[in-house]
């Protein structure tokens, strides 16, 4: 975190960033822009995918380490991209790739590393969160992860961008900064990146579901996803959510989610993590 | 839930076609009606997951085809291949929520108290009901209406994750077309949706046990429709076919083994073996009601169970579970619950399936007259010889007119083709008007249209029931 002497107002000067488009949103590696193109196009096979994700050599060799960490591990381990997406199919080996070309490109700064990577761990877990909610609801699975994943996207760019900023802040003047404008940066990192439009309705409106116009039931489920990746993650510093404020959060309605399928999403706190702990 | 009634006089649990018909026509009657539903909004399974958002996928599916067959290679029509399903669907939501509202607000406009929340009998008069929140209402009922629906049956042994391998609620949850689709089942819902996802250029590979989909089906109607089922690239129907195991490999693809020893791959499977009435949770036992061997209420010809003011209807008491038929139970059931003069109705009720073509049939076929000993013949008009067919490309038609040889009147129609669900109400009056197959030629229809169909087939039944006339003099 900067440390001068004078202490800024952080939230005036992320404004004055994004008005003056000096706000510098992060890009995802061309080859992930490629990987997610491929795994839209059904013609394509593992040999393509591997190919692709070896243009970037850090990022298949961290893909074959998570296919073969404790989470996705088979008896034999995988010795090749190929291996392993023909172990763990295309659709996850992408989710993987994803994952780690977020997580190497936007939630990376060695001065808030800590910060950072908790961050992560609650994208993740809401993702897994999401992807269960979405399957209890018939919706698709697939796109909720995703959204789950991406939903605080904007809080790790404020984050890089905030280190840049002069003078003294503190912890509450962060917290509020991401709180502040994360759905915003959020927003529009999605925008830059081209990703599809129910996924910016849905980063837009995840703490807000009612204003989604098109895709309410996708945005309901990253809210609830939210909130129980939260209570999942007791370390969790930036919001803290207990079992009893669940049980009556308004979005279960619309979700028409009963207590019996609430208890067991809360139940499966563990798995959710060790979800997270597997990519973390 | 401070405001719901303790006491009324009619409590509805579904608010599906059934339920709420008979809601609104007790409300109609004068009497306090609660309308209890488990899921958000009106309108059940019915508006949004079944009937309403795959006619909406369908007709969208229908005018692509459509199109390419009207603007022949002069206007080509190509789908990405990463075509969004979403973006199809995209009318989806805004008809759901048209109908949702239009129905929610007739409930309104009538006084009906709804009420979100699981229902269970706590006694033959009194029901609980659970919100999402989890607090508990008690309502007490002088008549109680079951009409919970039904879901997508999961078979042992095919686990169904709403990913790969989906189910008739979660097929429209795709966000991308498939290339290759197997659809395990060959009734109404599978046909339905194999036909849609063939026009939309999905590789379809249809697996029954049963010889042919849709056995109930007159035989020449049903050999059409197959034909133009595998008329589509790569779709395929297999018959007489025992499944063994069904799997998504963690790959690429969902493996359906069959016990002959055939393997069928495809990028995603919809599981469509029938449906189960929506009875758990319901705690039957605790108003004295139980299922019969099938999982449905059993109840009697005006729909009431075993216990007098407490009637079933839709499809929680099993076929034909039609959205129509499930209305007009609902409807009749509640006059005679009410004790109000009974409508004098006609129970000959069409069946449309929503296949593309469509399909749709009312009355008794060629095969069904013989059996119950009526003389008939059968006037055919094919969609190709008529000229609104050609205008909209809709040739591979073809409409059956069922006449009996004595009386010369229409007793049956059986369509395929573009329209079918629309054209059969012409052959559903005539039965219910007892008319003549000579009705169709002495009425002058619009020209060019598809109910030309009607007198082609009238004229042709009519020369064949000339041909009978000097047997009979003989």
């Amino acid at each position: 975190m900067p440390s001068a002497a004078i202490k800024v107002d952080l939230q005036s000067y992320v404004r004055q960033q994004l008005d003056k488009k000096t706000f510098e949103l992060p890009m995802l590696p061309a080859v992930m822009t490629e990987v997610l193109a491929l795994c839209q196009n059904d013609a394509v096979d593992a040999a393509r995918l591997s190919v692709v994700i070896h243009r970037d050599p850090t990022l298949a060799a961290n893909v074959l380490r998570v296919a073969n960490s404790v989470m996705f591990a088979a008896p034999m381990p995988c010795g090749s991209l190929q291996q392993a997406v023909s172990r763990l199919g295309m659709q996850r080996v992408s989710e993987i790739a994803l994952a780690l070309a977020v997580r190497g490109n936007v939630f990376t700064a060695p001065e808030c590393q800590d910060l950072l990577s908790r961050l992560w761990r609650h994208a993740l877990m809401t993702a897994w969160f999401a992807r269960e909610i979405a399957r209890a609801r018939r919706q698709n699975v697939e796109v909720a992860f995703l959204c789950g994943l991406l939903h605080d996207v904007g809080k790790a760019a404020i984050l890089t961008n905030i280190l840049r900023a002069p003078g003294r802040v503190t912890m509450t003047d962060v917290t509020e900064a991401l709180q502040q404008f994360h759905v915003e940066v959020g927003v529009q990192l999605a925008r830059t990146w081209r990703l599809p439009e129910m996924i910016v309705e849905c980063l837009e409106c995840h703490h807000e579901p009612a204003r989604a116009c098109y895709h309410m039931q996708l945005a309901m489920a990253v809210c609830l996803g939210d909130v129980l990746a939260q209570f999942a993650d007791s370390a969790s510093e930036f919001a803290k959510a207990d079992a009893d404020a669940i049980r009556q959060h308004p979005v279960l309605a619309g979700l028409n989610i009963y207590p019996d399928q609430l208890e067991d999403l809360l139940k499966r706190a563990n798995t959710a993590r060790a979800f997270a702990d597997g990519l973390a | 839930m401070s405001r719901i009634p303790k006491v009324c006089d009619v409590l509805v649990i579904g608010s599906g076609p059934a339920g709420q018909k008979a809601a609104v026509q007790a409300a109609k009657a004068g009497r306090s009606v609660v309308l209890v539903e488990r899921d958000v909004g009106v309108g059940g399974g019915c508006v949004h997951h079944g009937t309403i958002p795959s006619k909406t996928l369908r007709e969208t599916a229908v005018y692509l085809r459509g199109f390419r067959l009207r603007a022949g290679d002069h206007v080509p029509i190509e789908m990405p291949p990463d075509l969004q399903l979403t973006s199809l669907m995209e009318r989806k939501n805004r008809v759901i929520a048209a109908h949702e509202t239009f129905q929610s607000r007739q409930m309104q406009r009538n006084g009906i108290v709804q009420v979100h929340g699981r229902a269970s009998f706590v006694s033959p008069h009194v029901v609980e009901v659970m919100a999402v929140t989890g607090e508990r209402t008690r309502i007490e009922a002088s008549t109680i209406f079951i009409a919970t629906g039904s879901r997508p049956r999961s078979p042992d042994g095919i686990a169904i994750d709403h990913e790969h391998i989906l189910d008739s609620d979660s097929i429209l949850s795709l966000d991308h077309l498939p290339k290759s689709m197997t659809v395990l089942g060959g009734g109404v819902i599978a046909c339905e949706y194999a036909t849609i996802f063939a026009a939309l250029g999905v590789q379809v590979t249809m697996i029954d046990k049963a010889a042919r989909p849709l056995s109930f089906l007159d035989a020449e109607i049903l050999d059409r429709f197959v034909g133009s089922f595998e008329c589509n690239e790569g779709c395929v129907y297999v018959g007489s076919a025992e499944i063994d195991t069904v799997a998504w490999n963690g790959f690429d693809a969902v493996v359906t083994r069959l016990k002959n020893g055939w393997e069928v791959r495809s990028d995603t499977l919809l599981c469509a073996l029938g449906r189960v009435a929506n009875v758990d949770g319901l705690g039957l036992e605790a108003a004295g009601l139980a299922t019969n061997a099938r999982g449905h209420i059993p109840v009697d010809a005006d729909c009431r169970t075993a216990v007098a003011h407490i009637f079933a209807v839709g499809d929680v008491i099993g076929p034909p579970s039609l959205a129509s038929a499930s209305m007009e139970q609902g409807r009749r059931a509640m006059r005679v619950a009410l004790g109000l003069p009974r409508t004098v109705g006609n129970d000959s009720i069409p069946a449309g399936i929503y296949t593309v073509p469509e399909i749709s049939c009312i009355g008794l076929d060629e095969k069904a007259a013989t059996s119950r000993g009526i003389a008939v013949v059968v006037g055919r008009a094919k969609f190709d010889e008529l000229a609104r067919g050609q205008i909209s490309a809709c040739t591979e038609g073809l409409l059956k007119l069922v006449v009996e040889r004595d009386s010369q009147k229409v007793i049956g129609c059986q369509i395929l083709g573009e329209g079918a669900t629309e054209l059969i109400h012409l052959a559903q009056m005539a039965i219910a008007a007892s008319a003549e197959a000579s009705t169709f030629i002495e009425t002058v229809f619009n020209f060019p249209t598809m109910a030309e169909a009607y007198r082609v087939a009238a004229f042709d039944a009519l020369a064949q029931l000339q041909r009978f006339v000097p047997e009979k003099q003989s």
